[in-house]
């Protein structure tokens, strides 16, 4: 048998060559076709193609060269020597689509200079191939559908000639393409980055390619280190030893095959829980982030009515040195009549200069100003620029990014701070000052309807209005949330309608309350619900439209440590020293959302658990047919000398070893996935899940939780077969066989 | 006081709800430095009498003494570590680890007495060197010839320097050749290092070399012969 096979090392080498070249062509041929799918009329394109098929074309070549040294050399071989038949035919194989390569190049190029030789530069190549005559094109279809076929065909063929290949050729070529890759690894570290440039799908390719380069270099340094870590381990001690030699060696196939297996089976099970957990914390962080972004940290309120005397709560509350900021707020339930639609809101009255300070609304403004809410006039003559920008066209946060003032709080606070000291030289007065003491707003306090039309455009009180617009009545202003926005029709500058169910008593009983606001502002949070239901207006305003006199509803306080809220709010509760008034963190505030985030977080963690726990049976299988094919072994070492507790040391360590390659494994490949998904992003439709890519958050914890419950599942279930093996009788185990 | 001294040794197996007794009332002494062989058909016992002897199988009852220590009546774990120290074996089928190599298969008894790693390989080239593998010491056991592999177990029940080795029919799986060498390096073994050997064997050749021949029958010691290392060869066995 060995004579027969002097003469395959060659011939192996030659095969492993045809594989690497079938293997490209294939590569080359996806790449091709893909261009060839997408490719849009454009400048480049051609250039792109014709090129891929030159390089085609060089494989080709090279391949048929190759295939047909190989073929005399085959037949010399004697026949019935393993891999004779195989060789044979991927040589033939090799030969049959290079020619087939070379006709389908031949054909497209005959088809781009025969028929469309003068369009060229400017097409793109469909626009070429629909100048193809149809028969052509038929022929063309075949060749390729044959090629990719024939490809796949062969990429098996040369897997299965892999071990024809003599371990010195196997390891010289294993070398060469590890060497490759580490030159690929080291050009793409340097001159790649790894965040995508842009938005776009073109701008995530150079990256996501480093990545993938990055994922097999690491996945072949593994492969290569862990003999080197087992050699290593294997100076630890006799278990160890013992241990590390019996899953190094190569044992009975089948339990090569089920250990390789059972290793899998626990990578992907602790792959997919750690996959789960990070999208899952994701958009628990998604939706932390955007709910402590506009709600309060700290929430200080009553269970009934309002809250006197909040000035000197407020000075207090202020006084604490973790209170980043405290504002304080008046709410009721109103509805929002627009000439098309109504909606039902919840109306906050907010101190326009320290809600900044406390939540992120300044931020998430995607139209207007939170100052137009203090300065009616300016609202009443903004420019045409700054009107009617349609909310509808706003979809999501990438609107958002783009404005520039918005993007920074103490831009958009400093402004405020700014127009407000300009509009109130007594500065002090302050929101109160700005929004009652406008002279152009009289009958502000009757809260009725402002005739329309009665009120004569001021022109003297506005100086820093930039091209003024033409004057409106002045009506006081209101943020809306974009999909209210979007439901009634609002742009910024409209007239809306607030309705408050609370109304006057008029000579028929009851009636509700109206008064026209001006849309000063359009807010998007990515909260659907905060998103469609509440609307803000200048404390003073909501005080008076809502009849709350200086009553307030709560404060809002927003914390410099989001974590130590608890404590925050301990503190804050008896600085006030108001037994009625409701002092509560976040937590607190949010339970019952946290707390069901949390539960079907336990849930996913318990229903994916039982992956690795399937996946610890067959560790366990492994073990115990392990423990079966060395039973004459453990009788040998237990003539030697060894206890139980030494033979249950060595099956449990090796269960350990499975375990732990296995969870490293899946760790690994679940960080790569949710490592991708953060970068390049997965799309999401924003309609549906109002986040526009799917949000991951990979928790160092989370990691190691599911790291050690995987190396814990493989352990408890390597300990039966390990106890198994402790428990043989020694005479019995040396009789095995 | 003797190195080993069995008494009224009795092993009874229960097979089918029928007690089936196997060893009957042994009475064996053995003393330092001794060689002595068992003989007798299959079924007597010999195998058994050698796990005994060998701390593998508990007697029924019955005492086997090592200088006065009675190790029918110890925890498993200090008859894992008398084993390891006192006792050496060498089986029918030599028993190596497959996944190491002759000379880790050689210090396998020292890394689980714990010796120094180096110490238990530097023990382990020295004994190769002695039984002449001393160019083998890296080739697994399935790279070796089956005399080669029993000389390698030979080495392996010699490296902890027990007071005796147990051999189970140790060339019974070898051709005459081969086997001669491996009767002769265990008497070389007994005279230069001084080590007891107990061998149960059906070599007639092995018998005849040996100066103490104990033959059972049916779980009982049928003869018990002694003779003078140099006296002449009994005629029965000397003709071939």
């Amino acid at each position: 048998m060995s004579e027969r096979r002097v003469r395959l090392p060659a011939l192996g080498g030659l095969a492993a060559g045809l594989v690497v070249l079938e293997a490209c062509a294939v590569l080359v041929l996806m790449v091709g076709a893909g261009r060839l799918a997408s490719s849009s009329p454009g400048p480049g394109t051609p250039e792109l193609g014709l090129g891929v098929l030159a390089a085609w074309g060089a494989l080709a070549v090279v391949s048929l060269g190759v295939g047909l040294l190989a073929l005399p050399r085959i037949r010399r071989v004697q026949r019935g020597t393993r891999g004779r038949g195989r060789l044979q035919a991927l040589a033939l194989l090799a030969v049959a689509l290079s020619l087939g390569v070379i006709i389908q190049g031949a054909l497209v190029l005959a088809a781009v200079y025969g028929s469309a030789s003068d369009k060229v530069p400017g097409g793109g190549v469909v626009e070429l191939l629909q100048h193809v005559p149809g028969p052509l094109l038929a022929a063309l279809l075949v060749v390729s559908a044959l090629l990719s076929v024939g490809c796949l065909v062969a990429l098996v063929l040369g897997a299965a000639s892999w071990t024809l290949l003599p371990a010195r050729w196997r390891r010289i070529w294993l070398g060469g393409l590890d060497a490759l890759l580490l030159t690929a690894f080291v050009l793409l570290t340097v001159l790649v980055p790894l965040e995508p440039l842009g938005r776009e799908p073109r701008a995530a390719l150079w990256p996501a390619i480093r990545l993938a380069v990055m994922a097999l270099f690491v996945l072949r340094l593994s492969v290569r280190l862990v003999p080197k870590l087992l050699e290593a381990l294997e100076r630890v001690g006799p278990r160890a030893l013992i241990a590390a030699r019996q899953l190094r060696t190569r044992q009975s196939g089948f339990l090569t095959a089920i250990g390789g297996l059972s290793i899998l089976a626990v990578a992907f099970s602790s792959c997919s829980l750690v996959t789960t957990l990070s999208v899952m914390g994701g958009f628990r962080q998604d939706l932390k982030r955007k709910i402590l972004g506009n709600h309060a940290h700290v929430g200080i309120d009553v269970a009934h009515g309002g809250i006197d005397g909040w000035r000197a709560v407020l000075e207090r509350v202020r006084a604490d040195p973790a209170v980043r900021g405290a504002s304080a707020y008046v709410q009721g339930e109103v509805m929002l009549t627009s000439a098309t639609n109504l909606g039902g809101a919840l109306l906050r009255g907010i101190e326009t200069r320290s809600a900044t300070a406390v939540t992120d609304l300044g931020r998430n403004l995607v139209h207007g100003r939170l100052e137009y809410l203090d300065d009616p006039e300016r609202l009443a003559r903004l420019s045409p620029a700054e009107l009617g920008a349609p909310a509808s066209l706003v979809t999501g946060p990438a609107g958002r990014r783009h404005d520039p003032v918005d993007a920074d709080p103490t831009v958009a606070t400093g402004l405020v701070e700014r127009i407000l000291g300009e509009l109130a030289p007594d500065g002090g007065a302050g929101t109160l000052g700005a929004a009652d003491g406008g002279a152009s707003t009289p009958e502000r306090g009757s809260a009725a309807v402002v005739p329309p039309e009665a009120q004569p455009a001021d022109e003297a009180s506005s100086p820093g209005g930039p091209e003024p617009g033409p004057a409106r009545r002045v009506l006081p202003g209101i943020v809306v949330g974009q999909e209210l926005a979007r439901a009634l029709r609002l742009y910024v500058g409209d007239e809306v309608d607030v309705v408050s169910p609370l109304g006057d008593l008029g000579p028929t009983g009851p009636v509700p309350r109206t008064r026209p606001f001006r849309v000063a502002g359009i807010f998007y949070t990515g909260l659907f619900e905060h998103d469609v239901k509440y609307v803000y207006v200048s404390l003073p305003t909501a005080q008076q439209f809502l009849q709350t006199g200086d009553r307030i509803s709560g404060i809002e306080v927003r914390v410099a440590e989001l974590e130590r809220a608890p404590e925050v709010a301990e503190r804050l509760r008896r600085a006030i020293g108001r037994p009625e008034l409701r002092v509560r963190p976040w937590q607190e505030l949010n339970r019952h959302l946290f707390g069901a985030l949390a539960l079907e977080k336990l849930a996913m963690f318990v229903v994916l658990g039982i992956a690795i726990v399937v996946a610890g049976f067959c560790v366990f299988a492994t073990l115990t047919l392990l423990v079966q094919e060395k039973t004459r072994e453990v009788g040998v070492l237990r003539a030697l000398g060894a206890r139980s507790a030494t033979l249950v040391g060595i099956f449990l360590l090796e269960g350990a070893l499975i375990g732990a390659l296995g969870a490293g494994a899946g760790l690994g490949l679940g960080h790569l996935v949710c490592f991708a998904a953060e970068r390049f992003g997965v799309g999401l439709n924003p309609e549906v899940y109002y986040i526009d890519r799917l949000p991951v958050h990979v928790d160092p914890v989370e990691l190691l939780s599911v790291g050690v419950t995987s190396a814990l599942v493989c352990l408890l279930a390597t300990l039966y077969p390990a106890l198994f093996a402790a428990r043989l009788d020694p005479v019995e185990a040396l009789r095995h066989r | 006081m003797p190195l080993l001294r069995v008494e009224k040794l009795r092993k009874v197996y229960l097979h089918g709800g029928k007690e089936l007794v196997v060893l009957d009332d042994i009475d064996l002494v053995v003393e330092r430095g001794e060689m002595l062989c068992v003989m007798g058909p299959s079924g007597a016992g010999k195998s058994t009498l050698l796990h005994l002897l060998g701390t593998l199988d508990q007697p029924t009852s019955g005492r086997i003494l090592y200088e006065g220590r009675d190790v029918t009546r110890e925890p498993p774990a200090r008859l894992a570590a008398f084993r390891n120290a006192t006792v050496g074996f060498v089986f029918q089928f030599h028993h190596l680890l497959p996944e190491f190599d002759a000379l880790e298969n050689v210090a396998m008894p020292g890394l689980i007495g714990g010796l120094p790693r180096a110490e238990a390989r530097r023990r382990a080239r020295a004994l190769l060197e002695e039984v002449g593998l001393g160019e083998r010491l890296t080739h697994r056991p399935s790279e070796l010839s089956g005399g080669e592999q029993q000389r390698v177990a030979l080495a392996r029940a010699l490296l902890m320097e027990p007071r005796i080795v147990l051999a189970d029919e140790p060339t019974g799986n070898l051709d005459s050749r081969t086997g001669e060498a491996v009767h002769e390096l265990m008497f070389e073994m007994n005279r230069t290092r001084g080590t007891t050997f107990l061998v149960v064997t059906h070599s007639r050749e092995l018998a005849a070399r040996m100066p103490r021949v104990v033959t059972m029958r049916d779980g009982r010691i049928e003869s018990d012969v002694r003779r003078a290392a140099d006296a002449p060869l009994e005629p029965r066995a000397s003709t071939p």
